[in-house]
């Protein structure tokens, strides 16, 4: 017995070190693999390369748009526009009303339009002549000279979503000053903002929807088109067929346009139905823009394919694509001119633009211009890095 | 155009007379997948006059109207003119068709007819127009017309068809674009309509506002995609075939050869020795630094004219789309050609069949074995009936019975298609297979070229050695062998000894016999004359063993 319990102790032991070796030999195992794959990643000097750029473009870029975003500030005044309709004359010596919009009128940045009614500043808004309007309520000064509170009323454009915190910090800032130079004004001026071209149905759900509706149309083609060529390995063996290179590059552009197309009609109708959204304008018009968007995206996907050499490039590729387009999309910091250039941006403000204002798609042709200037320069990439790429032979 | 000269080397035969001429007909029915040509001896209806002509059978009818359509080739007796022309045979009898046949010869060229061009006769244009119609979608088709125009000439028309419709009560129309006309409608406009024969002008007034320029009586079309199929004697020509990287290093060095259409050539050879590069100069996908090479009568810097010549089957059996079926991959690739998709499931599933894959056929490729992969390869690349095909190892990694069934099975699509191949193997020994070897070298590019007797013929004996086999293997043997005088090689492959010379065999065994005695050697056999397999030759040529 004594023996047995020995060899069992023994055993148990044995069978402790056994499992140890076990545990020790598949962390050795796994090291091996962990440093195979650095090594296979270490030997790919592009995506190396791409893994150092990629934080430093994403800075970059970053960094540019809040350059962007300071000059704009500093350079592009606010344009705001004025209705008057105080017709009030009951504080003596100054008319209070006039005061208020001097004041508006001293502030840095700030230049004003005054507008003899309010359908006439709603018009300039429209066109985008001004940021915002805002109203002088009639009895204004008399509500003020007998220390009542009053209102003034600020109107933005929902298709200029930077305007609408500037017009309204002016306003506010405007009416301290005021305030604040007369000394004996003791009641409150209210602001009342509101935003104007507002289709029916909840505006996060248009603001935002509008913006994921560009974005997901955009990128998710990029994402798949991204992996196009670089992905496709028969491809060079089909290069040995009567296709030429160009055909491939318009082909694979073609096809994720059409995915795309399809997944942005699916968008579109979950957005609008279930949002219960009334656009104002039609379903042709936000077709084009979703088919420009598809097209826009399937170019930038197939430019990253063709320019990549291995799946892992590509997917990086994307990642810049995906960050990049993120913080110059407008949504978070004013990007200013680079915002006239980039396609998702472009896509963003001809949505807002016809499925909120209600203009017709047709006014929109410069902004048109740029996305097919983009495509057909992508297009154009893609074909010559392809016709540098070997076939299978 | 095909010439005598391409006659294969067996053919199945037979005698018609003209008497007999439904039994001909029956004779060619049972062959009708198999190109058949025919020598005919008879007499023009028209003129009385007597001719013999040779040339491939495009169509028979066997009811109503019996008769067989001829595209002559070659004129044996009468008018050089009819050379090109399609010409209707009927029965010594006949005074409707252009030939009454005294006799016909007919030969069954034992294989597959892959020839796609077709014909009919003026009275079923409307089957022709049917057909045309689905054919343009995809491709150009090319057209040939004997029929009359408004006067009443005849009139000979060649072009490519623009427009094929149906009108009303199904009368067929074509629209084609002249490229070279008889000489009594030069003049005319460049787009011809063109009516059936049986269509009076008349009628065709009533029935709509077009009267056709032209009435056909024969019509024969080609679709854009069978234009490469003029064989040539030579499909590779290659010249002093050089190509140098960008530090004056030459991969392959004055590389001349040439192969024989219908030939299968085995390229051997190690790695690094330039056998890829010479593929991809043949296929034109690098400019040679000097030499050209002709491939199927085209030089090979003319890209988009050769590519519908070759087909490629790669190495890597990845290269095809693993989650479609090996039909959808035909299919996918054999549409680049511009052949229809309705042709492509017809030549796909034969192929399938010939292949032996054709239950695979809706299965993904990623489910099939290797073998079965390597075969969807072959016969993607074969969809489009190219006249060269060339494999990259293609029975690398298969084991010995699959190697020799996929041989096999090219000998198969060799004979049954008479596809020229080229193949490039690790595996000396599978240059047994083939019409012709070319043999590379690192760094001396290609050393030999001929066929297997040939090469093996070179070798001292004439292509036969004294062969020694031992109990057991004995390293070394060839240091024993040395001093024997007239050995020129000693080759040891295992218990298997093969010693080359010039002196008689005979007399050579004897001398090693002698060398042997005395020895503490096991020697269970000497056998005066052995023949020498390519394996040998290889070695003995390199002085290295690839695969033994």
């Amino acid at each position: 017995m004594p023996y047995q319990k020995s060899f069992g102790v023994l055993s148990v032991v044995k069978r402790g070190t056994e499992c140890a070796m076990t545990v020790v030999e598949s962390i050795r195992r796994t090291l091996a693999l962990t440093r195979k794959e650095i090594q296979t990643i270490i030997k790919d000097r592009t995506a190396m390369l791409l893994v150092f750029m990629l934080p430093l473009i994403t800075i970059g870029t970053l960094a540019l748009a809040i350059q962007q975003n300071d000059v704009q500030a500093e350079t592009v005044p606010l344009f705001l526009g004025l209705v008057d309709l105080d017709t009030t004359d009951t504080y003596p010596g100054l008319d209070l009303s006039e005061n208020f919009t001097a004041t508006l009128e001293s502030l840095d940045g700030v230049t004003v339009t005054m507008y003899v009614n309010v359908s006439e500043a709603y018009e300039a808004l429209f066109y985008t002549e001004i940021d915002a309007y805002v109203v002088i309520p009639d009895g204004f000064e008399h509500a003020l000279s007998l220390n009542l509170p009053t209102t003034v009323n600020i109107s933005t454009s929902s298709t200029q979503l930077s305007g609408q915190s500037e017009a309204i910090l002016a306003i506010t800032e405007a009416s301290l000053i005021f305030r604040a130079n007369l000394g004996w004004i003791r009641s409150e001026i209210l602001i009342i903002p509101s935003v104007e071209f507002v289709p029916e149905g909840d505006t996060w759900a248009l603001q935002v929807g509008a913006f994921l509706v560009v974005f997901c149309i955009f990128m998710a083609i990029a994402l798949i088109s991204c992996q196009s060529i670089v992905g496709d390995i028969p491809l060079r063996r089909m290069l040995l067929t009567p296709t030429t290179k160009v055909e491939v590059v318009v082909g694979k552009i073609a096809a994720y346009t059409i995915i795309g197309m399809i997944q942005g009609l699916l968008l579109l109708v979950l957005w609008i139905i279930g949002f219960q959204l009334e656009l104002s304008t039609d379903l042709l018009t936000l077709l084009v823009i979703n088919s420009l968007m598809a097209l826009a995206g399937s170019v930038s996907g197939v430019v990253i394919s063709s320019l990549s050499t291995s799946r892992l490039q590509a997917n990086q590729g994307f990642l810049f694509l995906l960050l990049g387009m993120m913080v110059l999309s407008g949504m978070f910091l004013d990007v200013g001119i680079i915002s006239d250039f980039l396609p998702m941006n472009l896509g963003m403000a001809l949505i807002r633009e016809t499925a909120f204002k209600g203009l017709p798609l047709i006014t929109k042709g410069p902004e048109i211009l740029r996305i097919l200037m983009y495509i057909m320069g992508g297009t154009l990439i893609s074909m010559i890095v392809m016709w540098r790429k070997r076939t299978l032979a | 155009m095909e010439q005598l000269s391409d006659i294969p080397v067996f053919v199945e035969k037979n005698y018609f007379a003209g008497s007999r001429f439904d039994d001909t007909l029956d004779w060619i029915e049972q062959r009708s997948d198999r190109e058949i040509h025919a020598q005919i001896a008879g007499v023009l209806c028209a003129t009385q006059q007597d001719i013999s002509v040779e040339g491939r059978i495009l169509d028979i009818r066997r009811k109503g109207r019996r008769r067989i359509a001829l595209l002559v080739n070659t004129i044996l007796k009468g008018p050089e003119d009819l050379a090109g022309m399609v010409l209707t045979i009927g029965s010594d009898k006949t005074e409707r068709e252009e030939v009454s046949a005294r006799q016909l010869v007919l030969m069954n060229w034992l294989r597959r007819n892959i020839h796609d061009d077709f014909y009919y006769d003026g009275e079923h244009i409307d089957h022709a127009v049917k057909r045309v119609e689905e054919l343009i979608l995809y491709t150009e088709v090319d057209a040939r017309i004997w029929g009359i125009d408004k006067e009443g000439q005849p009139v000979d028309i060649q072009g490519t068809i623009t427009n094929a419709r149906m009108e009303r009560l199904r009368v067929g129309l074509l629209e084609i674009r002249v490229a070279q006309s008889s000489a009594a409608i030069r003049a005319a406009p460049e787009v011809f309509t063109i009516g059936g024969r049986e269509t009076a002008p008349e009628i065709m007034r009533e029935l709509m506002s077009i009267v056709p320029d032209v009435l056909a009586l024969k019509m024969l079309f080609t679709p854009a995609y069978a234009r490469t199929r003029d064989r040539v004697e030579k499909v590779i020509e290659a010249e002093n075939l050089t190509v140098t990287v960008d530090d004056n290093f030459d991969i392959i060095r004055d590389v001349t050869f040439s192969l024989p259409s219908g030939q299968i050539m085995g390229i051997i050879g190690e790695s690094g020795s330039g056998k890829s590069t010479t593929i991809r100069a043949i296929i034109g996908d690098i400019i040679p630094t000097a030499g050209r090479v002709r491939l199927g009568g085209i030089n090979s810097t003319q890209r988009s004219q050769v590519k519908p010549i070759f087909g490629f089957v790669p190495q890597d059996l990845g290269y095809m789309y693993q989650n479609f079926t090996p039909l959808e991959n035909i299919i996918e690739f054999g549409k680049q050609y511009g052949i229809p998709e309705a042709e492509l499931v017809r030549r796909g599933k034969i192929l399938l069949r010939e292949l032996g894959i054709f239950e695979k056929g809706n299965q993904s490729v990623q489910t099939l074995s290797g073998g079965e992969k390597r075969r969807s390869s072959i016969s993607i690349a074969m969809v489009h009936r190219p006249q060269l095909l060339i494999l990259d190892e293609p029975t690398s990694g298969l084991d010995p019975d699959a190697r020799s069934e996929l041989w096999d099975y090219l000998d198969y699509l060799n004979r049954e298609y008479n596809t020229s191949m080229v193949v490039v193997t690790h595996y000396p020994g599978e240059g047994e297979y083939c019409d012709k070897v070319g043999v590379f070298m690192r760094e001396r590019s290609m050393v030999a070229f001929g066929s297997p007797s040939e090469l093996k013929a070179s070798l001292p004996g004439g292509g036969y050695a004294v062969g020694i086999i031992l109990n057991q293997p004995r390293p070394g043997i060839a240091t024993l062998l040395k001093d024997v005088p007239g050995i020129i090689h000693v080759l040891e492959r295992g218990e298997l000894i093969k010693v080359f010379s010039e002196v008689p065999l005979m007399e050579m065994a004897e001398r090693v016999s002698r060398a042997f005695q005395g020895q503490d050697i096991g020697v269970k056999s000497i056998k005066p004359k052995i023949g020498v397999d390519m394996t040998d030759y290889f070695i003995l040529i390199t002085g290295r063993q690839l695969e033994v």
